[in-house]
């Protein structure tokens, strides 16, 4: 499979060009670096450190300074059918700096369960769906899922996982301790027949790779910790592959176009530098790790002769079958405090519901595939007040004057939420492409998003919904609310589809080692690579398939086929 | 973009990204891109001005004055939300307009009652999202920002502050006796000598 055709240029800046430096793209530089390959990763965002870190709410998720970029840009447009119009421009840049997205993750860090690698066979098809069987297993994936939680620093606890599939080693760390919320939610679940279990979390409960334990303070998602906790790929891998000298990180890049030489192999990539300057970095191969939406806009806008349509798209693949699932959360609230700002992001959580772990047919549902439940989150992402007044109120109690005042000052410590994690089947005609009209400030157009829930999806939530209903009841909540579906134009970071992998170049963008059908010397990583999306959250999927690729390259390298 | 639904019921928090994505129509991006911002803000503090935003925040929120919130939302304006400074300026000059014509007075003039009306009126607007939104922000955010003075908006809600919490904290029926700002200043709920000025 893929032997890799490198350009016939001879004055190549790198070996490998590795576009954005995230959990992707950090793993890559890694691990290729170490295997004696000279690396040039462009990252869009600025050099962060973990001293610019801080328990500063406002600084941090709610003006996004720091680990996100500009927050007035336009990211995307969006509109629910090919048959309308854009209806909405978001704007508000993803992660960035090295480690991207993970920098501000919620450290949840699950491995997708074997039947998610076999949507179709397990589930089957759905009406208008797109479903089909990753051309990687499980089994496959397993031992960088292993290399990923012994990198990164993973804490949890497998043998209290009722539905656990097979792995080669434990998780390196013991679970961090739940807090009474976290108690408290899992006493009710029990009540119920579930077996709760801890969720596995990037999160260090004891000292683990010259980082420090956690101190339970609560800024955690939206956050960087300020004692290194959290593990992500910017405090482990990119900063050891920092110390290489085959490594090179460029920051503040903003790689517009992969560059194809006359053969149509990939060349380089041309990027605006700081002062907006173009340059044009070539690589014997090149990576394209920028998060799902920005990796299939590059290939978009990428155009040449070669690839009128973007580059590697010349069976019209890329941006297709985009989907995404949704997380909401219902709001319980109880007579005595809970206090669930208190510790690490990552809870428990009850998996009886989630993938094939059962069938909805005995519940004379008619959905496939099931979801993920947590608790006892806080609201929001970490559970600070100025997050957690955005939260909806209960029917009858205004979000503003005397009567917010009363609820706010007994509901922000006396709640906890239970998260529902839904799945989303693929389907035919939902895609990603360039919008027509709205420019960004570098006056490149922006993706356009065409995206809706499938028809199944209000029952699969509705479904999941009233479990995570029960649970809060049983707990003895005064007060339920909360937890409606969200809406198919706020993108979140769990989406897949657009570049996906498959065995077939006319239904898909890669194959199984990331590597674009149509351009050898061309690989995509990260989600947009998944053909379908868990229950489970996609990181540490992102993490395990950089590791699998990179070992792909790495003996491709030894072939002899790249003159390292 | 006074007294207009556009825009406002778009905008939404994630629980996911950590961060308000904010989503217009394609017109209302085009005319937010339109607005203008300047690098010295024209903005003037004049006295109506601050008294409306002082009354304005207090309606919003009771004890948002003694947290200094308008004092926040004043600094903010002439440096990080300067974007939103038309948004205010549209803001309070309906505010007055509205107390004029109902009880023909200024909106600080007011008592709680003729304020809440008032506010319910514009309650749709982007004024009024942006007013909550920088309330709150004013309220719960470090003290370093200017308001949440003395830690007021932690102690109303029981939030600790900046601290790491030893394993005491997760037991049953844990109370904060206080909190703790980013500059490591201490209130402790029961000895208000650091509230009384």
């Amino acid at each position: 499979m893929g032997t890799i055709i490198y350009s016939e240029d001879s004055n190549f800046d790198a070996d490998v060009v590795i576009v954005g430096c995230g959990c992707a793209g950090g793993i890559l530089s890694r691990e290729l670096s170490d295997a004696g390959l000279h690396v040039i990763a462009l990252e869009r965002g600025p050099n962060i450190t973990s001293e610019e870190y801080s328990m500063d709410e406002l600084k941090f998720p709610i003006r996004n300074k720091v680990l996100w970029g500009p927050q007035d840009e336009p990211r995307y447009t969006w509109r629910p059918n090919a048959e309308t119009e854009a209806e909405r421009v978001v704007t508000g840049w993803s992660g960035w700096g090295p480690g991207g997205d993970h920098l501000h993750w919620g450290a949840q860090s699950w491995r997708f369960q074997p039947a998610t690698f076999k949507a179709k066979t397990v589930f089957g098809q759905v009406e208008n769906g797109a479903m089909i069987d990753w051309p990687i297993t499980y089994e496959d994936l397993e031992p960088y899922y292993q290399r990923f939680e012994e990198r990164i620093g993973i804490s949890g606890d497998h043998t209290k996982d009722p539905n656990h599939p097979p792995r080669s080693g434990s998780y390196p760390m013991p679970p961090t301790v739940p807090g009474f919320a976290t108690r408290h939610f899992v006493k009710a679940a029990e009540a119920l027949g579930y077996k709760p279990f801890p969720v596995p979390g990037a999160i260090n409960s004891i000292d683990y790779d010259g980082r420090f334990a956690c101190g339970y303070c609560g800024f955690c998602q939206g956050f960087g910790c300020t004692v290194e906790a959290k593990g992500d790929v910017g405090l482990t891998e990119i900063r050891k592959a920092r110390i290489n000298p085959n490594f090179e990180l460029r920051t503040k890049c903003r790689v517009f176009e992969v560059t194809v030489d006359d053969n149509g192999n990939a060349k380089g990539v041309k990027y605006l530098d700081e002062n907006k300057q173009v340059v044009h970095v070539t690589g014997k191969m090149v990576i394209i790790a920028a998060n799902y939406l920005e990796s299939t806009h590059l290939m978009l806008i990428s155009k040449s002769p070669q690839f009128p349509n973007g580059i590697a798209n010349n069976h019209g693949q890329v941006g297709r079958y985009f989907h995404m699932r949704d997380i909401t959360q219902l709001i319980g609230l109880f007579k005595e405090p809970m206090n669930a700002f208190i510790g690490p992001t990552p809870r428990w959580a009850v998996n009886h519901f989630a993938d094939d772990n059962f069938s909805p047919k005995e519940y004379g549902e008619d959905f496939v595939m099931g979801g993920n439940i947590t608790g006892a989150d806080p609201y929001g992402l970490a559970g600070q007040p100025i997050e957690f007044s955005e939260a909806p109120t209960p029917v009858g109690v205004p979000n503003w004057g005397p009567a917010y005042r009363d609820f706010i000052s007994k509901a922000f410590t006396h709640h906890y939420t239970t998260r529902i994690y839904m799945t989303e089947p693929p389907q035919k005609d939902k895609f990603i492409d360039l919008d027509p009209e709205v420019i960004d400030s570098d006056g490149i157009p922006v993706p356009r998003v065409t995206f809706d829930w499938h028809p199944q999806t209000t029952k699969q939530h509705a479904f999941l919904r009233k479990r995570a209903y029960e649970i809060l009841e049983e707990a003895g909540a005064e007060k339920i609310w909360g937890g409606e579906l969200g809406e198919p134009w706020i993108l979140n970071s769990h989406s897949g589809g657009s570049t996906r992998m498959g065995n077939n170049p006319d239904e898909s963008v890669v194959n199984r080692y990331c590597q674009t059908h149509e351009v050898s010397n061309l690989f995509v990583v990260g989600s947009s690579c998944f053909p379908t999306i868990g229950a489970y959250n996609p990181a540490e999927t992102v993490g395990a398939l950089a590791y699998w690729v990179a070992e792909f390259i790495k003996k491709e390298v030894g072939k002899g086929e790249v003159k390292a | 973009m006074n007294e207009r639904k556009a825009g406002i019921k778009y905008r939404r928090v994630r629980p996911l990204d950590g961060r308000l994505l904010v989503g217009y129509s394609v017109n209302d991006w085009k005319a937010v891109k339109g607005r203008k911002v300047s690098i010295y803000p024209r903005f003037k503090e004049t006295e109506l001005f601050v008294s409306t935003i002082k009354a304005a925040v207090d309606t919003m929120f009771p004890d948002a004055r003694k947290g200094r919130v308008d004092h926040y939302i004043i600094e903010s304006l002439q440096t990080v939300y300067r974007r939103e400074l038309s948004v205010y300026e549209e803001g309070v000059r309906r505010l007055n307009q509205l107390a004029n014509s109902m009880y023909s007075k200024a909106f600080h003039q007011l008592g709680e009652k003729g304020r809440t009306r008032i506010l319910e009126k514009l309650e749709e607007t982007e004024f009024f999202y942006t007013l909550r939104q920088h309330t709150m922000e004013g309220m719960f955010a470090d003290p370093k920002y200017g308001g949440n003075r003395n830690m007021v908006g932690w102690r109303l809600i029981g939030f600790p502050g900046a601290q790491f919490h030893p394993i005491t904290h997760t037991s049953r029926g844990w109370k904060t006796p206080g909190s703790v700002s980013l500059k490591g200043e201490r209130v402790r709920d029961g000895n208000n000598n650091l509230f009384r000025r």
